[in-house]
Protein backbone atom coordinates (compact mmCIF):
# COMPACT_ATOMS: atom_id res chain seq x y z
CA UNK A 1 0.00 0.00 0.00
CA UNK A 2 1.42 3.32 -0.97
CA UNK A 3 -0.86 5.38 1.58
CA UNK A 4 -1.79 3.64 4.70
CA UNK A 5 -4.28 4.19 7.31
CA UNK A 6 -2.21 6.56 9.51
CA UNK A 7 -1.57 8.66 6.58
CA UNK A 8 -5.11 9.30 6.11
CA UNK A 9 -5.57 9.97 9.87
CA UNK A 10 -2.55 12.46 9.63
CA UNK A 11 -4.37 14.11 6.49
CA UNK A 12 -7.59 14.27 8.67
CA UNK A 13 -6.09 15.75 11.42
CA UNK A 14 -3.98 18.08 9.09
CA UNK A 15 -7.77 19.15 7.54
CA UNK A 16 -9.22 19.52 10.73
CA UNK A 17 -5.98 22.24 12.10
CA UNK A 18 -7.14 24.53 9.27
CA UNK A 19 -10.97 24.01 9.38
CA UNK A 20 -12.83 27.12 9.62
CA UNK A 21 -15.86 26.16 8.09
CA UNK A 22 -18.41 23.62 7.37
CA UNK A 23 -17.02 22.30 4.14
CA UNK A 24 -13.28 21.69 6.02
CA UNK A 25 -14.88 20.20 8.97
CA UNK A 26 -16.52 17.75 6.36
CA UNK A 27 -13.68 16.81 4.84
CA UNK A 28 -11.58 16.11 7.88
CA UNK A 29 -14.61 13.86 9.03
CA UNK A 30 -14.90 12.08 5.96
CA UNK A 31 -10.71 11.10 5.52
CA UNK A 32 -10.83 10.35 9.61
CA UNK A 33 -13.71 7.47 8.61
CA UNK A 34 -11.62 6.23 5.45
CA UNK A 35 -8.28 5.72 7.69
CA UNK A 36 -10.91 4.03 10.25
CA UNK A 37 -12.40 1.94 7.84
CA UNK A 38 -8.75 0.55 6.58
CA UNK A 39 -7.39 0.21 9.91
CA UNK A 40 -10.01 -1.63 11.14
CA UNK A 41 -10.01 -3.92 8.02
CA UNK A 42 -6.21 -4.65 8.52
CA UNK A 43 -7.91 -5.57 12.03
CA UNK A 44 -10.26 -8.17 11.12
CA UNK A 45 -8.41 -9.44 8.82
CA UNK A 46 -5.53 -10.20 10.82
CA UNK A 47 -8.29 -12.06 13.64
CA UNK A 48 -7.57 -15.83 13.71
CA UNK A 49 -11.27 -16.74 12.74
CA UNK A 50 -13.56 -14.56 10.81
CA UNK A 51 -16.81 -13.88 11.16
CA UNK A 52 -20.45 -14.27 8.24
CA UNK A 53 -20.51 -11.25 6.22
CA UNK A 54 -23.64 -9.51 6.63
CA UNK A 55 -24.92 -6.35 4.83
CA UNK A 56 -25.25 -4.34 1.72
CA UNK A 57 -21.75 -2.40 0.70
CA UNK A 58 -17.94 -2.76 2.08
CA UNK A 59 -19.11 0.00 5.10
CA UNK A 60 -22.10 -1.73 6.16
CA UNK A 61 -20.13 -5.50 5.88
CA UNK A 62 -17.16 -4.65 7.57
CA UNK A 63 -19.07 -2.77 10.98
CA UNK A 64 -21.52 -5.90 10.94
CA UNK A 65 -18.28 -8.38 10.75
CA UNK A 66 -16.63 -6.87 13.69
CA UNK A 67 -20.21 -6.57 15.28
CA UNK A 68 -20.73 -10.57 15.26
CA UNK A 69 -17.19 -11.76 15.14
CA UNK A 70 -16.67 -15.49 15.31
CA UNK A 71 -17.80 -17.41 18.15
CA UNK A 72 -14.51 -19.46 18.18
CA UNK A 73 -12.45 -16.29 19.35
CA UNK A 74 -11.90 -16.11 23.10
CA UNK A 75 -14.80 -14.04 25.04
CA UNK A 76 -12.33 -10.40 25.56
CA UNK A 77 -11.34 -10.84 21.39
CA UNK A 78 -14.74 -11.08 20.89
CA UNK A 79 -15.91 -7.79 22.86
CA UNK A 80 -13.27 -5.88 21.60
CA UNK A 81 -14.28 -6.88 18.22
CA UNK A 82 -17.55 -5.65 18.96
CA UNK A 83 -16.63 -2.36 20.81
CA UNK A 84 -14.29 -1.65 17.45
CA UNK A 85 -17.14 -2.03 15.42
CA UNK A 86 -19.34 0.48 17.39
CA UNK A 87 -16.44 2.76 17.14
CA UNK A 88 -16.48 2.02 13.40
CA UNK A 89 -20.21 2.65 13.58
CA UNK A 90 -19.86 5.76 15.18
CA UNK A 91 -17.69 7.56 12.56
CA UNK A 92 -19.31 6.12 9.46
CA UNK A 93 -22.36 7.68 10.59
CA UNK A 94 -20.51 11.22 11.23
CA UNK A 95 -18.95 10.47 7.51
CA UNK A 96 -22.51 10.01 6.14
CA UNK A 97 -23.96 13.22 7.67
CA UNK A 98 -20.33 14.96 6.28
CA UNK A 99 -20.61 13.35 2.69
CA UNK A 100 -24.15 12.93 2.36
CA UNK A 101 -26.16 15.69 4.28
CA UNK A 102 -24.98 18.78 3.60
CA UNK A 103 -28.28 20.48 4.81
CA UNK A 104 -28.11 19.05 8.50
CA UNK A 105 -25.46 21.15 10.31
CA UNK A 106 -21.91 19.88 10.85
CA UNK A 107 -20.58 21.25 13.85
CA UNK A 108 -16.60 21.72 14.77
CA UNK A 109 -17.70 19.41 17.87
CA UNK A 110 -19.23 16.47 16.15
CA UNK A 111 -16.03 16.77 13.66
CA UNK A 112 -13.74 16.72 17.10
CA UNK A 113 -15.79 13.71 18.60
CA UNK A 114 -15.67 12.09 15.06
CA UNK A 115 -11.48 12.29 15.24
CA UNK A 116 -11.37 11.61 19.17
CA UNK A 117 -13.15 8.35 17.98
CA UNK A 118 -10.83 7.82 14.97
CA UNK A 119 -7.83 8.29 17.37
CA UNK A 120 -9.25 5.82 19.87
CA UNK A 121 -9.39 3.25 16.59
CA UNK A 122 -6.23 3.28 15.91
CA UNK A 123 -5.12 3.02 19.44
CA UNK A 124 -7.12 -0.21 19.90
CA UNK A 125 -7.33 -1.75 16.17
CA UNK A 126 -3.36 -2.10 16.37
CA UNK A 127 -2.72 -5.22 14.68
CA UNK A 128 -1.27 -7.61 17.32
CA UNK A 129 2.09 -9.40 16.25
CA UNK A 130 2.57 -12.24 17.90
CA UNK A 131 0.29 -15.04 19.86
CA UNK A 132 -3.35 -14.43 18.84
CA UNK A 133 -6.23 -14.94 20.50
CA UNK B 1 -31.60 13.54 30.96
CA UNK B 2 -32.43 17.31 32.89
CA UNK B 3 -35.32 17.27 34.91
CA UNK B 4 -38.23 19.67 34.59
CA UNK B 5 -39.62 22.00 36.70
CA UNK B 6 -42.58 23.59 38.03
CA UNK B 7 -42.25 27.44 38.81
CA UNK B 8 -41.77 27.11 42.88
CA UNK B 9 -39.30 24.36 42.45
CA UNK B 10 -36.93 25.91 39.56
CA UNK B 11 -34.27 26.27 41.64
CA UNK B 12 -33.92 23.13 43.39
CA UNK B 13 -34.39 21.49 39.92
CA UNK B 14 -31.04 23.32 39.05
CA UNK B 15 -29.25 22.24 41.72
CA UNK B 16 -30.33 18.52 40.95
CA UNK B 17 -29.50 18.89 37.37
CA UNK B 18 -26.19 20.43 38.68
CA UNK B 19 -25.36 17.20 40.86
CA UNK B 20 -26.75 14.97 37.96
CA UNK B 21 -24.38 16.37 35.66
CA UNK B 22 -21.57 15.31 37.83
CA UNK B 23 -22.04 12.00 35.77
CA UNK B 24 -21.40 10.08 39.12
CA UNK B 25 -23.90 9.02 41.44
CA UNK B 26 -23.55 11.51 44.65
CA UNK B 27 -22.86 10.64 48.23
CA UNK B 28 -25.76 11.83 50.72
CA UNK B 29 -23.11 13.18 52.99
CA UNK B 30 -21.77 15.45 50.60
CA UNK B 31 -22.21 19.20 51.49
CA UNK B 32 -24.09 20.14 47.85
CA UNK B 33 -26.20 17.02 48.64
CA UNK B 34 -27.38 17.91 52.30
CA UNK B 35 -27.96 21.39 51.49
CA UNK B 36 -30.34 20.11 48.95
CA UNK B 37 -32.26 17.49 50.79
CA UNK B 38 -33.04 20.47 53.01
CA UNK B 39 -34.11 22.68 50.80
CA UNK B 40 -36.29 19.72 49.08
CA UNK B 41 -37.66 19.44 52.89
CA UNK B 42 -38.47 22.93 52.47
CA UNK B 43 -40.23 22.53 49.34
CA UNK B 44 -42.21 19.14 50.36
CA UNK B 45 -44.13 21.49 52.54
CA UNK B 46 -45.17 23.82 50.27
CA UNK B 47 -46.39 21.53 47.51
CA UNK B 48 -46.15 17.98 49.09
CA UNK B 49 -47.03 16.33 45.94
CA UNK B 50 -44.31 17.90 43.45
CA UNK B 51 -41.95 17.71 46.85
CA UNK B 52 -42.48 13.83 46.63
CA UNK B 53 -41.54 13.63 43.32
CA UNK B 54 -37.96 15.70 43.01
CA UNK B 55 -37.21 13.17 46.30
CA UNK B 56 -37.58 10.58 44.08
CA UNK B 57 -35.42 12.53 41.91
CA UNK B 58 -33.56 12.96 44.64
CA UNK B 59 -32.55 9.63 45.20
CA UNK B 60 -31.72 9.04 41.81
CA UNK B 61 -28.62 11.01 42.38
CA UNK B 62 -27.48 8.56 45.06
CA UNK B 63 -28.31 5.67 42.58
CA UNK B 64 -31.34 4.35 44.99
CA UNK B 65 -33.85 2.70 43.10
CA UNK B 66 -36.18 1.59 45.62
CA UNK B 67 -36.32 5.01 47.30
CA UNK B 68 -36.85 6.84 43.93
CA UNK B 69 -39.80 4.22 43.76
CA UNK B 70 -41.44 4.73 47.21
CA UNK B 71 -41.11 8.59 46.78
CA UNK B 72 -42.90 8.96 43.24
CA UNK B 73 -45.86 6.32 44.38
CA UNK B 74 -46.15 8.83 47.55
CA UNK B 75 -46.37 11.76 45.31
CA UNK B 76 -48.92 9.87 42.49
CA UNK B 77 -50.90 8.92 45.54
CA UNK B 78 -51.58 12.61 46.48
CA UNK B 79 -51.50 13.81 42.96
CA UNK B 80 -51.17 13.65 39.59
CA UNK B 81 -48.85 16.32 38.65
CA UNK B 82 -47.83 15.89 35.26
CA UNK B 83 -44.15 17.13 35.29
CA UNK B 84 -43.94 14.41 38.05
CA UNK B 85 -44.58 11.56 35.28
CA UNK B 86 -42.36 12.71 33.45
CA UNK B 87 -39.64 13.00 35.74
CA UNK B 88 -40.68 9.32 37.01
CA UNK B 89 -39.28 8.68 33.17
CA UNK B 90 -36.17 10.71 33.58
CA UNK B 91 -35.72 9.23 36.44
CA UNK B 92 -35.72 5.41 35.56
CA UNK B 93 -33.91 6.47 32.31
CA UNK B 94 -31.11 8.33 34.48
CA UNK B 95 -31.14 5.03 36.02
CA UNK B 96 -30.40 2.86 33.48
CA UNK B 97 -33.81 1.43 33.71
CA UNK B 98 -34.74 2.48 29.54
CA UNK B 99 -37.29 -0.44 29.04
CA UNK B 100 -39.39 0.28 32.21
CA UNK B 101 -39.33 4.02 31.27
CA UNK B 102 -40.37 2.93 27.89
CA UNK B 103 -43.55 0.91 29.04
CA UNK B 104 -44.29 3.86 31.45
CA UNK B 105 -44.73 5.87 28.42
CA UNK B 106 -46.70 3.70 26.64
CA UNK B 107 -49.27 2.89 29.26
CA UNK B 108 -49.03 6.55 30.11
CA UNK B 109 -48.17 8.87 27.42
CA UNK B 110 -51.22 7.79 26.10
CA UNK B 111 -52.71 11.36 23.91
CA UNK B 112 -56.09 10.53 25.69
CA UNK B 113 -54.46 11.27 29.07
CA UNK B 114 -53.18 14.31 28.91
CA UNK B 115 -49.16 14.22 29.79
CA UNK B 116 -47.99 13.59 26.16
CA UNK B 117 -46.30 16.56 25.92
CA UNK B 118 -44.49 16.53 29.46
CA UNK B 119 -42.83 13.13 27.92
CA UNK B 120 -42.86 12.66 24.42
CA UNK B 121 -39.75 14.22 23.57
CA UNK B 122 -37.61 12.71 26.31
CA UNK B 123 -39.43 9.23 25.63
CA UNK B 124 -38.45 9.93 21.90
CA UNK B 125 -34.53 10.51 23.38
CA UNK B 126 -34.05 7.65 25.24
CA UNK B 127 -35.52 4.71 22.59
CA UNK B 128 -39.66 4.93 22.56
CA UNK B 129 -39.33 6.51 18.78
CA UNK B 130 -41.78 4.63 17.38
CA UNK B 131 -44.28 5.05 20.47
CA UNK B 132 -43.65 8.98 20.09
CA UNK B 133 -44.28 8.93 16.36
CA UNK B 134 -47.42 6.97 16.58
CA UNK B 135 -48.83 9.36 19.72
CA UNK B 136 -48.06 12.54 18.00
CA UNK B 137 -49.63 11.57 15.20
CA UNK B 138 -52.76 10.05 17.13
CA UNK B 139 -52.66 13.22 19.08
CA UNK B 140 -53.08 15.69 16.27
CA UNK B 141 -56.10 13.54 14.81
CA UNK B 142 -57.47 14.09 17.68
CA UNK B 143 -56.37 18.10 17.79
CA UNK B 144 -55.09 17.97 21.12
CA UNK B 145 -51.75 20.67 20.70
CA UNK B 146 -48.22 19.44 21.64
CA UNK B 147 -46.54 22.26 20.99
CA UNK B 148 -43.27 22.11 18.81
CA UNK B 149 -42.81 19.05 16.25
CA UNK B 150 -41.14 15.96 17.40
CA UNK B 151 -37.17 16.47 16.37
CA UNK B 152 -37.03 14.62 12.65
CA UNK B 153 -34.36 13.02 13.92
CA UNK B 154 -36.30 10.72 16.12
CA UNK B 155 -38.93 10.77 13.21
CA UNK B 156 -36.26 9.34 10.57
CA UNK B 157 -35.28 6.98 13.77
CA UNK B 158 -38.67 5.00 13.94
CA UNK B 159 -38.96 5.20 10.26
CA UNK B 160 -35.26 3.35 10.05
CA UNK B 161 -36.04 1.10 12.57
CA UNK B 162 -39.54 0.18 11.83
CA UNK B 163 -38.28 -1.14 7.87
CA UNK B 164 -35.60 -3.25 9.94
CA UNK B 165 -38.14 -4.54 11.79
CA UNK B 166 -36.84 -3.02 15.43
CA UNK B 167 -38.94 -2.38 17.91
CA UNK B 168 -39.29 0.14 20.73
CA UNK B 169 -39.36 -2.64 22.83
CA UNK B 170 -35.78 -4.62 21.15
CA UNK B 171 -34.16 -0.66 21.22
CA UNK B 172 -34.83 -0.05 25.17
CA UNK B 173 -33.70 -3.84 26.10
CA UNK B 174 -30.65 -2.91 24.26
CA UNK B 175 -30.28 0.54 25.94
CA UNK B 176 -30.72 -1.40 29.45
CA UNK B 177 -27.52 -3.25 29.07
CA UNK B 178 -26.02 0.13 28.82
CA UNK B 179 -27.63 0.82 31.90
CA UNK B 180 -26.21 -2.34 33.50
CA UNK B 181 -22.98 -1.26 32.82
CA UNK B 182 -23.24 2.30 34.00
CA UNK B 183 -24.78 0.88 37.51
CA UNK B 184 -21.99 -1.34 37.95
CA UNK B 185 -19.64 1.96 37.72
CA UNK B 186 -22.19 4.48 39.62
CA UNK B 187 -22.27 6.52 36.32
CA UNK B 188 -25.01 8.71 34.61
CA UNK B 189 -24.80 9.37 30.93
CA UNK B 190 -24.22 13.30 30.54
CA UNK B 191 -26.84 15.06 28.66
CA UNK B 192 -29.52 13.93 26.28
CA UNK B 193 -28.84 10.28 24.78
CA UNK B 194 -27.06 11.16 20.94
CA UNK B 195 -29.23 9.22 18.48
CA UNK B 196 -27.56 9.33 14.88
CA UNK B 197 -29.64 8.02 12.38
CA UNK B 198 -27.60 6.75 8.60
CA UNK B 199 -30.55 5.90 5.50
CA UNK B 200 -28.18 6.68 2.72
CA UNK B 201 -28.70 3.11 0.74
CA UNK B 202 -25.66 1.62 -0.18
CA UNK B 203 -23.14 3.75 3.01
CA UNK B 204 -24.81 2.85 5.78
CA UNK B 205 -27.98 2.46 7.29
CA UNK B 206 -29.05 2.60 10.76
CA UNK B 207 -29.53 4.08 14.22
CA UNK B 208 -27.03 4.30 16.66
CA UNK B 209 -27.52 5.31 20.43
CA UNK B 210 -24.57 7.48 21.85
CA UNK B 211 -24.50 7.98 25.60
CA UNK B 212 -22.30 10.39 26.97
CA UNK B 213 -20.33 9.44 29.83
CA UNK B 214 -17.54 11.16 32.31
CA UNK B 215 -14.10 8.92 31.53
CA UNK B 216 -11.34 9.07 29.70
CA UNK B 217 -11.06 7.82 26.15
CA UNK B 218 -9.50 4.57 27.25
CA UNK B 219 -11.92 3.92 30.23
CA UNK B 220 -15.20 4.85 28.00
CA UNK B 221 -13.25 2.00 25.15
CA UNK B 222 -13.23 -0.45 28.30
CA UNK B 223 -16.95 0.67 29.07
CA UNK B 224 -18.07 -0.39 25.30
CA UNK B 225 -15.47 -3.61 25.76
CA UNK B 226 -17.79 -4.26 28.88
CA UNK B 227 -21.17 -3.57 27.15
CA UNK B 228 -20.23 -5.91 24.67
CA UNK B 229 -19.06 -8.90 26.89
CA UNK B 230 -22.90 -8.27 28.69
CA UNK B 231 -24.28 -8.00 25.02
CA UNK B 232 -22.75 -11.75 24.48
CA UNK B 233 -23.55 -13.24 28.09
CA UNK B 234 -27.25 -12.22 27.62
CA UNK B 235 -27.81 -13.68 24.27
CA UNK B 236 -28.85 -10.50 22.74
CA UNK B 237 -29.81 -11.31 18.97
CA UNK B 238 -28.32 -7.79 17.29
CA UNK B 239 -29.72 -6.65 14.59
CA UNK B 240 -27.25 -3.95 12.42
CA UNK B 241 -29.90 -1.91 11.91
CA UNK B 242 -29.25 -0.92 15.87
CA UNK B 243 -26.65 -0.53 18.40
CA UNK B 244 -25.55 1.27 21.69
CA UNK B 245 -22.41 2.74 22.64
CA UNK B 246 -20.46 4.71 25.29
CA UNK B 247 -18.72 7.82 24.29
CA UNK B 248 -16.58 10.35 26.61
CA UNK B 249 -17.59 13.62 26.88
Amino acid sequence: MTCDSASYLDASKKIQAIAKDEATCRAAVSRAYYACYHRCRSYYAALPVLGVIVGKGVHEQLINCLGNPSPKLTTNARARSVALGKYLRQVCDARVHADYAPDEVMTSEKMNQALATSEMIFHQAAVKKGPVE
Amino acid sequence: MKLAAQTISSEVVDRLNRILHRGVYASPNEFDVRFLKRELEKLRDADVAFGWALFGSYNVLLGDLSETERCFSASFRLASVPAASGNYHASLCNLGYFNRAHHYFVEKGRPELGILSHMRDEAASTGSFQTAVAYSKEAESMGIALGPELNDRYVRAAKVLANAGVSDDDVTRHLDFAGEVLRRHKLFFINDIQVNVSDVDGEFIGVTCVLNVRKSPVDAFELNVELAELEQEMGLQKNPAFDVMFLPL
